[in-house]
Formats: structure tokens, C-alpha cells, sequence
């Protein structure tokens, strides 16, 4: 129970976290769809619901993708359990998941610097710099589904702790449902962007973030100790 | 070399104000930054985020809007975020750090505080990040070892009660400089927690003892098990008490993210406190209280001999702040008041009696008297001053009364200039200091997660869990990084106090590392190896009687404040003749003065400059000349008329103790130059009165830097001495550059290490100095190291225990304290005994 309920508390204080984030992201589409309503009638309310069916796919996009990586890294995890070979190897990864979740909580705390930091950067020229831009300008509603896809993929230290938490899932469908409870945890805040980012004040969102980063790390602990009960 | 220090120290410098500048958030979600460095630089502007989402979020929207990233403030995008809140304005409750830059029309005062209670280099961090991150002070710099923090601060943002107040509330006490009896409140209190954690850790250690060693064997388990109570309860007093400090800090640290020697012992004694007492509750009579009683004492122990040792490392720059807020015996009128010393204007008349201390620059007005001015520049023999001459602020007046105005006061006054110089090399971090913080600042993180691990390799390993404590405990109390932290820095306290208080003020801690290994030392020949009080010897000139020819030449002369025209008037005046007025003076510097007298034009000066202006110097006159400069005499030529009617001999005296020096220099290794403006001639029989075999005559003040640099391309490490009035371009560019006899004009920019008594023998002093030092530095180092290093692995195996953990801590802590107290106590045997003062007098000079 309280693997499934993680994830989705995590998300929860999380989104706080990336409300400033991916916040921006929201906004800009949302900026590209407003022109509309800006030129013709006034505020027509059918630009709303349109606005509506795009954050949907944009959220979708994001959970299928968040899902997808989720399932992705339980299966590996999992494979390596299957193969007698490795005995004991489940019991390292598990170890070494929690580890680096308490590593990501930390970072995440900024309690310590992240490293590899300089990691190529998604600007100018790269798949997703080529792609962003594209799909920030398209007016239709695959394309913000499109869109969700590419955000899911974005290095976010949430979202790699979760992944990593899906790994020591015990099998692929875990991971998927840890994965997609973790993005339900966020919806509820980016959805409303524009609403609750001005509800929140920066020392909540820092609090959130914190809170984020705790359960993170209670996680990986939790891990850790079952690591070790597999080698006792 | 020193250029190239000297640019690190710029940059150094530009670092940090710009890392003061900075805007601690991210920049695109405006959360704090906290150890994140994660930054983007983009056509120079470098962009801060806290976690890598941020930054290719901000990239990507950056790449849609088309615009660069330091224009993405400028987009619409952007404003949409801000007014919907997404992204800070910083308006709102954002810790707005740079709300305090934004009025420089301001100015920001300086502020010093004294503080007490910090323990090791970690509390040093910890107050330099709690100002830096409060509103309206600037550029906190704390030294640790000389227990002082510099900032500047907004008087409309902040007062200094406020800073005082947050720094007290962190576990600092804080005073100004000027307050008496600082020291006692705060030694007082440690002794009492001393004293209380000793006594009850000793019946604590009683009572366990004879439990561990069975000598309760007869009873039951049930009343062995009573013991634990007094136990308990002589353990709690100890642990809370005597360990508040500890524990205070501890906390405080750990609410700013700073870990320190402090957060180790804390950890240690609570977790063996804890363990105890949960031990207790389920019936066991395997206690740790013992342990956590020892570990509290041993640490306060520990830390109020490092505070005792601290004191006598930095003593002598105490005595400084001391000198400089004395209080002054104000004389207007028939009435005296007493003021203090900053309250004092230039010109004002005070009385200093017999056996004080002059509390401020001055000139003397009336009366002579003996001085002993051995706490300035560490001379032991008294000096005689009389009407007219300075007295510098600190001199211990022997027989009195003297009444004197003071010229110098405030930031002026040479005792400040002194504090400020000792500030500044304390407050410089060299190489080896740089590298020692950052360890240490890893270093704390990585031993607890090294105990971390290491008990839960242990658990694994089905060691029992009291094992696992105690091997954890000891690895987190031995591992300490303190002696590493305090290893460099002590050493150069210690340094640059006792180059202090032996009138050697030290303006470049790494100049004095330097200067050992010099190997060639250039000596400017005037008022360095010489008196520099050159006396009109005997005039010279066919026909024409003495009393002719000084008053033309005086007359010339008058204008000019060459040492040698100095003393020609001073003569002309002696002998009551009139001077006449001269017109149309113009003065050659270094070469020679010329004006019109009457209606004759008056020329003065050396050979060149008789050259130069094209005067006819018969041969006879020439060969004069020449006899007398092999002597070791000055001489200066007169002409009138473009002929050359005569000359001044001018005679000097070689200081006492000159010879000696270079005798000792080159028994060292080094190589001496002698150099003088002073003819060819003159400068040879100097250099060969004195010893010494190269010399350079006639050479201008910046022909004296080319020269250095010369032999700075020849490979030669160069070290230069002069009075540092004429050839600061020299000081400047040498390795180490040295002002010998600074007296009162202590403020020299150019010179690394400045002497202030006038003595040739206390050069000897900074190449001691300088060995000393550097290895000491070195010991210390390798100290600070191998224990670390070695006892971290013992340790872990088990060997030792907590209790032999935190003696062995504290064991290289003071094995680098007392190595750096070694050059102490040097100072009391003096580095090297004076010379025997026998005057010797340069051939042909010496008597008026």
C-alpha cells in the first residue's frame, strides 16, 4: 500500500516544485493558444475548453511517458532478478536504488551540489531543441500530446527517483502504475497553473519541495533496508 | 612573481564580491540555489539553476521565443510567468538578497567585532554564511584565529546591536575591541562546564570501571542493574550541561547546512547517550554513559587549552588593539582631561607622564626624554628624543613629563595603520590555506557517511550492535578535521605576532615563505646599511674661505630636501651666517640643485650633473674629488659662473651591526648587492668597508627596480631592502621586498615586510622567520595528515575506542597547536641576539 500511496504523495508536494519548473512550459503553449481570443470575440469561451482538451493531452502525454519509463525500468530491474546467474543481484539493485534515491533526495534538498550537473544541453540543435518549438507553435491538440511525451523526458530529479523507485518494482505493471500515480501527483497543480501559482507563496513551494525531497529519501531508506534484509 | 600574486589576489577579490552580488535563487523557478552549481553561460552572463529540469526548461523556452537566454526576462513569455506567479518577481517573500545593493549611494561602515566562543575553523564558516545571508552587511570575512570578524554593513538596513544580537543567538558572544575585560566572562564559563563534566566523568568512569572489571561479580543482575541510575544521573548533567556548547553549535551549524567538529562530538555523545538509555529501559547493563561523559570533558578539555594556546599565538596583535585605544591626557590651558585616543585632533596638546605609554602620535613640544619603544619595534635598548622629534603612539616614556601635539590620529595613527597591515595578512588566505578549507569542508560530510556505511557493513556482517556503535562512534570522533584546518593558518598567527613584537610588520604572509629562499639580496646603501646622517665633512675650494661658500650654496640648497642639502643649510645656519635669497631654483632629482644668486648662476650637485650643464671641472679638483670618494666619502660639486669652484665632502656611517649581517647573509648562501645613488667611488668603499663584493654606484631610484629585475631574468630569487622612501619601485618588483626603518611611515605600499626599527641586524630576523615558519607549516601539515589518514582505518577495524579516538583527535590537534607555539616562544629568546652596538665608523667619516 504504502508503495503505491508514495508516489502520488511525492508527486503531490512535488508539483509544488514544479509548478516553477514546468509551470513555464504550460504557459507557453497556453501563451500561443491566447491570440485567438485576443483577436477575435472576447474571451470566447470555446478558446477555454479548447485550452482545456490541450492541457489534457498535455498532461497525458506527460503520464504515458512518465508510465512508460516506469515500466521500462522495472523490467530491467526485473530481469535482472529472473536470471539465476546473478544471485543476489536483485537485493544490489535494490541497495543501490535506494542509495541513489537518498542521493536525489539530498540534491533535491540541495544538500549536495548534483553531480554530473553539465550534462549536454537540450538547446540549440538537439532532438528536443528542434522538436519544442514545433510543437509550442502548433495550434493542435496532438501536438501538446506530443509535447507531454517530450516533457515526460526531461532530467527532473523527481521524476528520476521515482524511475528508480519503479526499477525495484516487482514487476513491469508495478512500475508503470508507480510511474503514472507519481504524474497524477502532479497534475492537480500544473493543470491549474495560472490558478494556484499565485496561491503559493515561494516558502510553500519551498516547503513542498522539501517535503518532496524527504519522502524521496525516506523511500530510498526504506529501500536500503530491504536491500540489507535480502543479504541477511 | 609578485606581480602575479598580486593579480591573483585581484581576482580573488572580484570573486568574492561578485559571489557577495549574486542572487542566490534560480533563475528560472526562483527557489534558493543551496550547494546546487549547476550554471549555464551564455555570451558571459552565467545563469544559476537549482536542479537540471530548470535549466533545459529554460533553454528550451529560450530556443521558442527565438531570443537568446539573457533576453528571455524580456519576453513575453516571461511576463506572463511573473504575473501569474509561476516565476518570483521577488517582490513577494523571496529572500531578496540583493535588496541591499541596490542603494550604493549609502555608504556602507565598517564594522570589527571581537568574537569569543568559536571553537575550530567550521564556526568561522558558519558566521561568515549566516552575515552573508543576512540583509545589509557586506563582504563578512571572519578570522578565526585572531577572533575578529570585518564586514561593512548599512547603517539604514542593520545596526550593529543587530549583528551582534544574531551572532549571539547562533552561541557567539561578541565586543567591540575597545571593551575591557572581554576575555574573562567567556574563559570563566568554560571552566565551569570543565570543571563540572571532569568531576562527574570521573564517578561515572569509577562506577563503570569496577562494573567492567567485575567487581560486582557477587551481586545480582538486578542490582548491578540499580547502578545505572546514579549513572544516568551524573551522565545527564555532563552531557547537557557541560556539552552545551557543543551541542549549540552543533544545531546551529546544521540549521545553515554547515558541518563541523562540533556536529561529530554531538552525534558521538547523543548517540551513545541515547543508546544507554534505551539499553537501560529494556533491563541491560551495558551502558555507554561513561563513554558520552568522557568524550564531553576531553572535548572541553581540549578546547580550552586550544583557546588558552590560541591567546598566546595571537598575543602580541592583542597588544596592539590594546595600544590603540588608550586613553589621552588632553593639556588646554592649565586645565587636563581625559579623552580617548580617537577623540584626539591633529595639533592638540597632551601630557604623557613617567612609566606611561603615549597614547597617540606625536611631536615632542617640550622636555626630553629616554623612550623604550621595544613594544613597536622590538628594540629592548631605550632611545633618547628630545624637542621636536616624533614619538610614535605605544613608546613607554622611562623618566617624564613630556608634553607633545599629536600629529597623527585616527585611522592614521600608526597603530591603526599597524592593525590594519596584521588584518590584512591575517585576513589573506595563502595556497596552501585555500586547499586545506575546501578538505575540510568535504571532509565532515564524508566521515559521516563513512561511519554510515561502515555500521551498516558491519550490521550485515552480524557484528553485535554495541560493536557497531563503538567502532562508529570512534570513527566519527577521530576523524576531525581540525588540526587540518587549524594547521596553516595557526602557524601564520603565530608568525606574523611575533614578527610584530619584534618590530617586523608583515604585510605579505607568503612574501615571508619566500624569503628563504632567496639568493640574492640587494642592500641600498643610504640610510640602510648606512646612518644616513651624512655630515658636511669639509669644504673644499681654492680662494675662497667657507663661510663664502656656503652661503651661496646654502642659499640654493634651501629649497631642496635632499639629505645632503638638508645638512648643508643645517651647517650654514650653525655657523649663524646669513643665507642669502636665491632665484629661480630648479631641482634635478638625484643629481643636483641649480638657482641664481645675485646675478651669478649657482650650480650644485655631483659629476653627472656638472657634466651635464656643461661646467668646466679642472683636473686637480677632479683627482680631489676622487681621493676622497675612494674614502667612502660623498661629494658634491659647486660652480658658478660654468666653473667648478669646489667641493663638499660629505662623510656617513656605516649602522652598527651592517658588517656583521653581511658576514652572516653570506654564510647563508645569499648573495649581497650593495646599491647606492652615491658616486662609483663612494659606493665602493662602502661595499668594501662592509664586505661585501658587488656594488652598483650612481644609480637613479628607477634604475634600482630595472637592476632588480635584471637579476630576477638571471634567475635569481631577489630580495630588496631599502628605507622604502626612494625606492619603492624596487621593494615592489623584488621577490620580497623589505623596508628597513620605517619609523613612523609604517603604510608602505610597496614593501612586503616592513622593519620599523632602523637596525640592519633584524633583516637577519625575517630569513628566521621565514625558515621557521615553512617548517613548522610542513610539520603541521604532515601532523594534520597522518592522523587523519591513519586513524580512520584503525578505527574502523575496531582497535580503538571512542574514549582513544577522541584522545588521539585531540592529540594532533595539539600536536600542530604546540608545534606552532614553539615559534612563540621564540620570541622570548629573541631569533637572534642583538649585535654587539660597536659603531663602526666609514673611513674618513664618523667625526663632525
Amino acid at each position: 500500500m504504502f508503495d503505491l500511496f508514495a508516489p502520488l504523495v511525492v508527486g503531490l508536494a512535488g508539483s509544488l516544485h514544479c509548478l516553477g519548473m514546468c509551470g513555464p512550459l504550460v504557459v507557453a503553449y497556453s501563451l500561443q493558444l491566447q491570440p485567438a481570443a485576443a483577436q477575435g470575440v472576447p474571451q470566447a469561451p470555446r478558446a477555454r475548453s479548447g485550452s482545456f482538451i490541450h492541457h489534457l493531452a498535455f498532461h497525458a502525454g506527460r503520464l504515458l511517458t512518465y508510465g512508460f519509463l516506469g515500466a521500462l525500468a522495472s523490467l530491467v530491474g526485473y530481469a535482472a532478478g529472473l536470471s539465476q546467474l546473478f544471485a543476489g543481484l536483485r537485493s544490489s539493485v535494490t541497495l543501490v536504488g535506494g542509495l541513489l534515491m537518498v542521493l536525489f533526495g539530498l540534491a533535491l534538498l540541495k544538500l549536495i551540489p548534483l553531480p554530473l550537473s553539465s550534462l549536454p544541453s537540450l538547446g540549440k540543435g538537439s532532438f528536443f531543441g528542434r522538436i519544442f518549438p514545433l510543437l509550442f507553435a502548433s495550434r493542435r491538440g496532438v501536438s501538446k500530446f506530443a509535447l507531454g511525451l517530450a516533457t515526460g523526458f526531461l532530467p527532473c530529479m523527481l521524476s528520476w527517483a521515482m524511475i528508480v523507485k519503479a526499477a525495484t518494482a516487482p514487476s513491469p505493471a508495478h512500475g508503470f502504475i508507480t510511474m503514472l500515480l507519481f504524474g497524477l501527483g502532479t497534475v492537480p497543480l500544473l493543470f491549474s497553473t495560472g490558478l494556484s501559482a499565485s496561491f503559493f507563496t515561494l516558502k510553500t513551494r519551498l516547503a513542498g519541495e522539501r517535503v518532496a525531497a524527504c519522502s524521496v529519501i525516506v523511500m530510498g531508506l526504506i529501500l536500503l533496508v530491504k536491500g540489507a534484509k535480502y543479504f541477511a | 612573481m609578485r606581480e602575479s600574486t598580486q593579480l591573483d589576489r585581484k581576482e580573488k577579490q572580484t570573486y568574492r564580491e561578485r559571489s557577495d552580488l549574486q542572487q542566490h535563487v534560480c533563475d528560472l523557478c526562483g527557489l534558493p540555489l543551496g550547494r546546487s552549481r549547476i550554471e549555464e553561460t551564455t555570451e558571459g552572463h552565467v545563469l544559476r539553476f537549482c536542479c537540471p529540469g530548470c535549466r533545459h526548461v529554460f533553454l528550451l523556452l529560450s530556443e521558442e521565443s527565438g531570443s537568446l537566454p539573457q533576453n528571455f526576462k524580456e519576453t513575453e513569455l516571461y511576463r506572463a510567468c511573473v504575473e501569474s506567479g509561476i516565476i518570483p518577481n521577488g517582490r513577494d517573500d523571496a529572500p531578496a538578497p540583493s535588496a541591499t545593493r541596490e542603494e550604493p549611494d549609502i555608504p556602507a561602515l565598517e564594522l570589527t567585532l571581537r568574537v569569543e566562543g568559536m571553537w575550530c575553523p567550521a564556526c568561522g564558516w558558519l558566521i561568515e554564511e549566516v552575515l552573508r545571508k543576512s540583509t545589509g552587511v557586506l563582504q563578512p570575512r571572519v578570522s578565526f584565529l585572531a577572533d575578529m570578524i570585518q564586514m561593512k554593513y548599512f547603517p539604514h538596513m542593520v545596526s550593529p546591536s543587530e549583528i551582534a544580537n544574531k551572532l549571539s543567538r547562533l552561541g557567539y558572544r561578541t565586543s567591540s575591541f575597545l571593551e575591557a575585560g572581554r576575555d574573562a566572562a567567556g574563559k570563566h564559563d568554560l571552566l565551569t562546564r570543565l570543571g563540572v563534566s571532569a568531576i562527574l566523568s570521573v564517578n561515572v568512569m569509577m562506577v563503570s570501571c569496577a562494573l567492567y572489571f567485575g567487581f560486582f561479580e557477587t551481586l545480582s543482575s538486578t542490582v548491578i542493574g540499580y547502578f545505572s541510575y546514579p549513572l544516568l544521573a551524573m551522565a545527564t548533567p555532563v552531557v547537557f550541561y557541560g556539552g552545551l556548547p557543543i551541542l549549540r553549535r552543533a544545531a546551529s551549524g546544521l540549521r545553515y547546512g554547515v558541518t563541523s567538529m562540533d556536529t561529530l562530538i554531538s552525534l558521538g555523545v547523543l548517540a551513545a547517550y541515547i543508546y544507554s538509555i534505551l539499553q537501560m529501559a529494556r533491563g541491560s547493563i551495558h551502558l555507554y554513559f561513561d563513554t558520552a561523559c568522557m568524550v564531553v570533558t576531553l572535548a572541553l578539555l581540549g578546547k580550552y587549552i586550544e583557546t588558552q594556546a590560541r591567546r598566546k599565538v595571537s598575543a602580541s596583535i592583542d597588544e596592539l588593539h590594546e595600544l590603540a585605544s588608550r586613553k589621552v591626557r588632553l593639556h588646554s590651558g592649565d586645565r587636563e582631561r581625559w579623552v580617548s585616543a580617537d577623540a584626539v585632533n591633529p595639533g592638540a596638546c597632551f601630557i604623557v607622564q613617567a612609566e606611561e605609554r603615549v597614547p597617540v602620535d606625536g611631536r615632542i613640544i617640550s622636555g626630553s626624554a629616554w623612550l623604550d619603544e621595544s613594544i613597536i619595534t622590538g628594540e629592548s635598548r631605550p632611545v633618547q628624543r628630545g624637542s621636536g622629534d616624533e614619538v610614535l603612539a605605544g613608546s613607554l616614556l622611562r623618566e617624564g613629563p613630556l608634553v607633545l601635539t599629536a600629529t597623527r590620529v585616527g585611522s592614521e595613527s600608526s597603530v591603526r595603520q599597524m592593525l590594519t597591515l596584521v588584518r590584512e595578512a591575517l585576513d589573506r588566505k595563502n595556497r596552501v590555506e585555500l586547499i586545506a578549507d575546501r578538505i575540510t569542508g568535504y571532509f565532515v560530510p564524508a566521515v559521516l557517511s563513512t561511519a554510515v556505511i561502515a555500521g551498516l557493513a558491519l550490521w550485515f556482517a552480524g557484528v553485535p550492535k554495541d560493536e557497531i556503535l563503538g567502532r562508529s562512534l570512534a570513527v566519527l570522533l577521530i576523524s576531525c578535521p581540525c588540526a587540518l584546518g587549524i594547521a596553516t593558518p595557526l602557524v601564520k598567527v603565530a608568525m606574523i605576532g611575533i614578527g610584530r613584537s619584534k618590530g617586523i610588520l608583515i604585510r605579505d604572509a607568503e612574501a615571508i615563505e619566500r624569503a628563504r629562499d632567496l639568493d640574492v639580496l640587494v642592500l641600498d646603501k643610504t640610510g640602510t646599511m648606512t646612518e644616513g646622517n651624512f655630515v658636511l665633512h669639509e669644504v673644499i675650494a681654492k680662494g675662497l674661505s667657507e663661510h663664502e661658500v656656503l652661503s651661496c650654496v646654502a642659499a640654493v640648497e634651501q629649497e631642496s630636501t635632499h639629505f645632503l642639502a638638508r645638512e648643508t643649510v643645517r651647517r650654514a645656519r650653525e655657523s649663524g651666517m646669513e643665507i642669502r635669497e636665491a632665484d629661480q631654483v630648479e631641482e634635478f632629482e638625484g643629481r643636483g640643485v641649480k638657482g641664481v644668486v645675485g646675478k651669478s648662476e649657482v650650480m650644485v650637485g655631483n659629476k653627472g650633473f656638472m657634466k651635464e650643464q656643461k661646467v668646466r671641472v679642472p683636473a686637480d679638483l677632479e683627482t680631489t674629488a676622487a681621493n676622497r670618494q675612494r674614502k667612502g666619502m660623498t661629494v658634491l660639486f659647486f660652480a658658478w659662473e660654468r666653473d667648478a669652484r669646489g667641493i663638499l665632502v660629505f662623510g656617513d656611517k656605516a649602522k652598527a651591526g651592517a658588517r656583521e649581517l653581511v658576514r652572516k647573509l653570506r654564510d647563508r648562501g645569499v648573495g649581497v648587492w650593495l646599491v647606492s645613488g652615491d658616486a662609483e667611488e663612494t659606493t665602493a668603499a662602502t661595499a668594501t668597508l662592509l664586505g661585501i663584493e658587488h656594488f652598483r654606484g650612481q644609480v637613479l631610484p628607477a634604475e634600482k627596480a630595472n637592476f632588480i629585475q635584471t637579476l630576477k631574468r638571471e634567475g635569481h630569487t631577489v630580495g630588496m631592502v631599502g628605507d622604502g622612501m626612494n625606492d619603492a619601485a624596487a621593494l615592489a618588483h623584488a621577490d620580497v621586498g623589505v623596508a628597513l626603518g620605517a619609523g613612523s611611515n609604517i603604510m608602505r605600499e610597496a614593501s612586503d615586510v616592513t622593519i620599523l626599527s632602523a637596525q640592519p641586524s633584524r633583516i637577519l630576523d625575517v630569513f628566521d622567520l621565514s625558515e621557521l615558519t615553512t617548517r613548522t607549516i610542513r610539520q603541521n601539515l604532515m601532523f594534520a595528515f597522518l592522523y587523519n589518514g591513519m586513524a580512520i582505518p584503525l578505527a574502523l577495524s575496531g582497535l580503538l575506542s571512542p574514549l582513544i579516538a577522541v584522545l588521539a583527535m585531540f592529540g594532533s590537534s595539539f600536536s600542530v597547536i604546540g608545534n606552532a607555539l614553539r615559534i612563540s616562544r621564540r620570541k622570548k629568546e629573541s631569533l637572534l641576539t642583538d649585535f654587539a652596538m660597536e659603531a663602526l665608523p666609514a673611513p674618513g667619516g664618523g667625526n663632525r
